[in-house]
C-alpha cells in the first residue's frame, strides 16, 4: 500500500472519530464563531475564512502556490481564495517520499500530489453531505461550485455556511475528479507572495523580530578538528548592549543588541584553541582519492561482462574526473530566533525541516515534545543547506544559556566556511567503442558519505513510525544510526550513475570507494547528480566522439529502454535547433539526465574566442509529469541553470591547513546578469503524476556546457569548474 | 545621535556614527525590508536610496546619512499604489525565494530615476552588482524593459 494512501487513511480515521472541533469563545465581535478541519490541511470558519495548511518550506520553489491548488481543485474553491498559513512540526505533515516532515528531493508535488487532493475531496464531500443534511434530501442531488453547495431547486449555500451540520457528518472518502475538468492544475501561473516579495514585507528567518531579542554571533572553530580550551570577553564589556559570552557546542557565542555590535563584540574575543597536528587540504583530500582509485571499490551495479567487453573493443579509453566542493550561497546567510524559557522553547527559522528543527530542540533542552514549538519562516534560499539545523542548534544553546530570547546571526563569511559542502569527488572511468557504439562502461566513484553523517540524527525521525512516543523514537533511532552507516551503501553518492545509468551499454561496472576526510558535507541542490551528471554526460561524449557519431544520435541509440528520456532530449535538441547552422565560433553541447523521478535534457549553444567562453543560450527540456504552475515550472528550470552555471564556471570550495580559503563572494563568485544566458524552457507534456522540478534541471547544465567547448576548441574538460586556458 | 529623514519622515536614532546604515535600519528601526547578504557590498541586497540615488547600505556608515534623505524598499510604493516595477515584477512572477528581490527593485528604481530609457547594455551595468541565487535574471531584465516601454505606470 502506498504511503501516500496509509496516511490518507489514518487522518480520515482520525477525523471521523473525533471531528476536530474548535469552538471558538466569543470575543465580543465573533460571538458564535464555529470553524472545523475536516483534515490536516483546510481550516473552515463561519466568518469565511480557508486557511490552508502548508507543510512544505517556501523557498522558491512555488509550494505555496502549488500545493494549495491541489487541494482547491479538488475541494472546488479559487485557490484565491485561500489564505496559507505554515504548519507546526507535527507528525500529520510527514513527506509521504521522505518520511518525515521535509521540503527536499523535489518531492513537494509529487508526494502530496494524491493526500492533498483526497483531503480536497473528502472535505467537498462533507459540505455536500452537510447541506444535503440541512436540506433534508439525497446528497446525490446535490453538487458545488467555487466554495458554494448546490442543491436541488438551486438552492445554494456557501461551505462556511454549514458548519453546524458539517460537525455531525463524517469524513469520508471521495472519488476525485477527472484529470480533463482541471480549473486551477496546470492552468494557474502566479505566484501567490508576488505582493510581499516585491515590498519587502516577506518575513524571513532573518527578519524575525520577537520582544526583548538579543542578537548573537558565534566564534567557531579556526580550523576542522580545532578544540576549544578557554575564552576570554574581558575587552566586550565596553560593547554597547552586551549581554553576555557563552560557550556552545560549536565554539563561543556573544550576545549583545544589535547584529552591527555582535560582531564588533566577536572581534573582541580572545579564545584558546587546541590545534590538531595535521591539518586537511585539498591536496591531502586529492591524495587520499588517489589511493582509493588503486583499488576496485565495492560494487554499485554490474551488467554483462566489463573486462571482456572493454579488452574487445576495437578502442579504448580511460580517464579521471574531479569535481570540487561547493558552497550553498543561500542570499540569506544562516539564523535563527530562539526563545528558551524554564519550560518551554520557541524557534523561527528558516528551515527545511520543522520535524528535525523540532528534534535539535527536544536534544538541547530536554523538553517534551508539546513543551516545544518551531515556526517555519520563508526562506531566503535553500538548494539543501537547510536540511542541516545547526543554525537551530546555536540559536537554542545560546538562548538557553543567555536566558534572553536571541536571533543568531551568520555572517557571509560564517556562511561560507561553516557550510555542510556538496562533496567532492574523483571519478575513473574506461569506455570501449566498437563499431560506432558503446560496448563497454566502468565508473568507479570515490567521494564522501552524507548519510553516513546525517544518519545518526535523522534515523529516529524518518524510521520510526509516527505513533511511536518521541523519547522511544529517539533511543530505538539512535542505535539503527549507529548501525546504519556501516551497513549500508550511500546510495545518493552515486545516484545517476549507478544501476540508474541510463544507456542500454551491454557490459557496465559500476564501483564506490567511500572518502572520509573531516569535511562536513549536506545535501545541495541535485546532490549526486551534480557530480555523475557532469561526469557520465561527458564520458558518453567521449565515446560518441569516438565513435565518430553525432552526439544526440548516440544518446538517442542507447536510450532504448529509457523513452521517457529518450523523448525529452529529442525535443530538447529540436527546440535548440540542434544541426542548425550557428554563427561563427558558436559551438553546440548536449547533455540529458534523469533525476527525482524526471527527465531533464540541455543543449547549451557557447562562444568560444581564444582561451575565453560564453555561455550564450542553453535550452532545456524538462518531463515532470502532469504540471500545476507552467510558469513556476519554467522559473524552476531557469533557477537550475543559472544555478548550475554558476557552480559550473566558478564553484570551487578548498582547503589548506584546515580552513576553507574562499569567504565571499568576491573569492567565490556566482553568476551576475550580464553573464546570464538566454533561456529556453520546453515543457514536455505528460500525463503521470507530477515528479521532481526544483532539481533536474540542474545535472546537464555543466556537461552540455563542457561538450560545446571541447566541439568547439578540441580541449576536454574533466575538472570543474571548467577553464579554457590553464 | 544620527538624524536624518527616513521615508519622508525625520528620524533620530542614538547609535555609533561607524555602525553601517543597514544595521540602523534592521536592528534600530525595525525596517527589515532592507537585507543583509554580504557585508561588503558584493551582492547588493542592502540597496536603498540616499536622496534618490543607490546605495550599498552594508558600507555606509550612517554618519554618512545626517541631514540627507532615505528611502527603502518600504516607500518605494506609494501607501497602496505600486512603483511601476513593483507591477512589472508581479506580472513577470520575477521573485522566487525573494530575499535579494528588495535590493533588486531598489536599483532598477534607481536606474529609470536617472535614465528612463536604459539600453540591454546599461541595463546589465546597473544590475551588475545585485546577485540572486535563484537566477531570476532573465525575468527582472525583461519587467526592466517592459516598464521602460511604458507598459506599467
Amino acid at each position: 500500500m502506498s504511503s501516500n494512501r496509509r496516511d490518507f487513511l489514518r487522518v480520515s480515521a482520525l477525523a471521523g472519530a473525533a471531528l476536530i472541533l474548535e469552538f471558538h469563545l466569543p470575543a465580543l465581535a465573533e460571538a458564535n464563531s464555529l470553524s472545523i478541519e475536516p483534515n490536516a490541511w483546510i481550516k473552515v470558519t463561519s466568518e469565511g475564512r480557508y486557511v490552508f495548511i502548508l507543510d512544505r518550506a517556501e523557498m522558491g520553489q512555488g509550494v505555496m502556490t502549488a500545493l494549495p491548488i491541489l487541494l482547491a481543485e479538488e475541494f472546488d474553491i479559487d485557490p484565491k481564495k485561500l489564505e496559507v498559513e505554515n504548519a507546526p512540526a507535527d507528525t500529520r505533515y510527514s513527506n509521504a517520499d521522505l518520511h518525515m516532515q521535509i521540503t527536499g528531493g523535489s518531492t513537494s508535488v509529487h508526494a502530496s500530489w494524491l493526500p492533498l487532493r483526497n483531503a480536497g475531496a473528502s472535505a467537498r464531500q462533507l459540505f455536500i453531505d452537510a447541506a444535503a443534511l440541512k436540506w433534508g434530501c439525497d446528497a446525490k442531488l446535490c453538487t458545488t461550485n467555487d466554495g458554494t453547495v448546490i442543491g436541488p431547486d438551486q438552492k445554494k449555500i456557501a461551505y462556511h455556511q454549514l458548519i453546524d451540520f458539517a460537525l455531525k457528518c463524517k469524513v469520508k472518502e471521495a472519488p476525485l475528479k477527472d484529470p480533463k475538468g482541471f480549473k486551477f492544475i496546470g492552468r494557474v501561473n502566479e505566484r501567490r507572495e508576488n505582493l510581499v516579495k516585491v515590498t519587502g514585507r516577506a518575513t524571513y528567518g532573518i527578519d524575525v523580530r520577537v520582544d526583548n531579542v538579543c542578537v548573537a554571533m558565534v566564534l567557531r572553530a579556526p580550523c576542522l578538528g580545532a578544540k576549544l580550551k578557554g575564552f576570554r570577553a574581558d575587552k566586550i564589556k565596553s560593547v554597547r548592549g552586551f549581554v553576555g559570552a557563552f560557550r556552545i557546542s560549536t565554539g563561543v557565542a556573544v550576545v549583545t543588541k544589535n547584529t552591527w555590535l555582535a560582531k564588533k563584540a566577536r572581534e573582541l574575543l580572545e579564545v584558546d584553541w587546541e590545534i590538531p597536528a595535521e591539518l586537511q587540504s585539498s591536496e591531502g583530500i586529492r591524495q587520499q582519492a588517489l589511493r582509493e582509485a588503486k583499488h576496485r571499490g565495492s560494487e554499485v551495479f554490474r551488467r554483462g561482462n566489463f573486462l571482456k567487453g572493454f579488452e574487445g573493443a576495437e578502442e579504448q579509453i580511460e580517464v579521471v574526473y574531479e569535481c570540487p566542493y561547493l558552497s550553498h550561497s543561500t542570499m540569506e546567510p544562516q539564523n535563527c530566533t530562539a526563545n528558551v524559557t524554564e519550560n518551554f522553547c520557541e524557534v523561527w527559522a528558516p528551515t527545511q525541516s520543522p520535524a528535525l528543527a523540532h528534534k535539535v530542540c527536544r536534544d538541547v533542552t530536554g523538553f517534551d515534545a508539546d513543551k516545544i514549538r518551531v515556526n517555519t519562516t520563508y526562506l531566503g534560499g535553500g538548494f539543501g543547506r537547510r536540511l542541516a539545523q545547526d543554525y537551530v542548534r546555536e540559536a537554542v544553546e545560546i538562548s538557553q544559556a543567555a536566558g534572553v530570547p536571541v536571533r543568531v546571526q551568520w555572517t557571509r563569511e560564517d556562511d561560507m566556511q561553516y557550510d555542510l559542502y556538496r562533496p567532492c569527488s574523483y571519478h575513473v572511468l574506461r569506455g570501449g567503442v566498437s563499431a560506432n557504439n558503446a560496448v563497454a562502461w566502468s565508473h568507479h566513484v570515490i567521494t564522501q558519505s552524507i548519510m553516513s553523517d546525517l544518519l545518526p540524527e535523522w534515523a529516529p525521525e524518518m524510521l520510526m513510525p509516527n505513533w511511536m512516543p518521541a523519547g522511544m523514537r529517539n533511543i530505538l533511532g539512535a542505535g539503527i544510526g549507529t548501525v546504519a552507516p556501516a551497513l549500508m551503501s550511500d546510495p545518493t553518492a552515486f545516484e545517476g550513475a549507478g544501476e540508474d545509468v541510463a544507456y542500454a551499454i551491454d557490459n557496465i561496472s559500476v564501483t564506490y570507494s567511500k572518502l572520509t576526510t573531516g569535511v562536513p558535507v549536506g545535501f545541495w541542490r541535485s546532490v549526486g547528480h551534480s557530480y555523475t551528471g557532469f561526469v557520465v554526460e561527458s564520458f558518453i561524449d567521449e565515446l560518441a566522439h569516438m565513435a565518430k557519431v553525432d552526439a544526440v544520435e548516440f544518446r538517442v541509440k542507447l536510450l532504448s529502454q529509457n523513452p521517457e528520456l529518450r523523448e525529452t532530449l529529442l525535443q530538447a535538441s529540436h527546440a535548440a535547433g540542434w544541426a542548425n547552422p550557428l554563427p561563427p565560433n558558436c559551438f553546440r553541447g548536449v547533455a540529458a539526465h534523469s533525476s527525482f523521478r524526471s527527465h531533464a535534457a540541455t543543449v547549451a549553444e557557447v562562444q568560444i574566442t581564444g582561451d575565453s567562453f560564453k555561455v550564450t543560450r542553453i535550452v532545456t527540456a524538462i518531463q515532470c509529469g502532469r504540471v500545476i504552475n507552467p510558469d513556476m515550472v519554467r522559473a524552476q528550470i531557469e533557477s537550475a541553470t543559472i544555478f548550475a552555471l554558476s557552480a559550473a564556471l566558478y564553484g570551487e570550495i578548498t582547503w589548506n591547513e584546515g580552513r576553507v580559503q574562499q569567504s565571499n563572494f568576491h573569492n567565490q563568485p556566482v553568476l551576475r546578469t550580464s553573464e546570464c544566458p538566454q533561456i529556453d524552457v520546453v515543457l514536455v507534456k505528460s500525463d503521470s503524476a507530477p515528479t521532481g522540478v526544483g532539481e533536474p534541471g540542474v545535472p546537464p547544465v555543466a556537461p552540455a556546457v563542457a561538450n560545446a567547448i571541447f566541439k568547439g576548441s578540441g580541449k576536454r574538460l574533466r575538472t570543474l569548474p571548467l577553464r579554457l586556458g590553464t | 545621535m544620527i538624524r536624518f529623514v527616513l521615508n519622508g519622515s525625520p528620524v533620530e536614532v542614538k547609535v555609533e556614527d561607524d555602525m553601517p546604515l543597514l544595521w540602523v535600519l534592521r536592528d534600530e528601526l525595525n525596517m527589515t525590508g532592507t537585507k543583509f547578504g554580504c557585508g561588503m557590498s558584493l551582492c547588493g541586497a542592502c540597496t536603498v536610496h540616499l536622496d534618490g540615488i543607490a546605495i550599498r547600505s552594508c558600507v555606509t556608515p550612517c554618519s554618512a546619512v545626517e541631514g540627507k534623505k532615505v528611502t527603502t524598499i518600504e516607500a518605494l510604493s506609494n501607501g497602496d499604489k505600486l512603483h511601476a516595477l513593483q507591477k512589472a515584477w508581479m506580472a513577470e512572477n520575477v521573485p522566487q525565494c525573494g530575499y535579494c528581490q528588495s535590493g533588486q527593485v531598489m536599483q532598477a528604481a534607481s536606474l529609470l530615476a536617472s535614465n528612463p530609457a536604459p539600453s540591454d547594455e546599461e541595463i546589465d551595468a546597473a544590475m551588475q552588482g545585485n546577485i540572486c541565487r535563484c537566477g531570476t535574471y532573465p525575468r527582472i531584465k525583461k519587467a526592466i524593459r517592459a516598464v521602460v516601454r511604458g507598459e506599467f505606470k
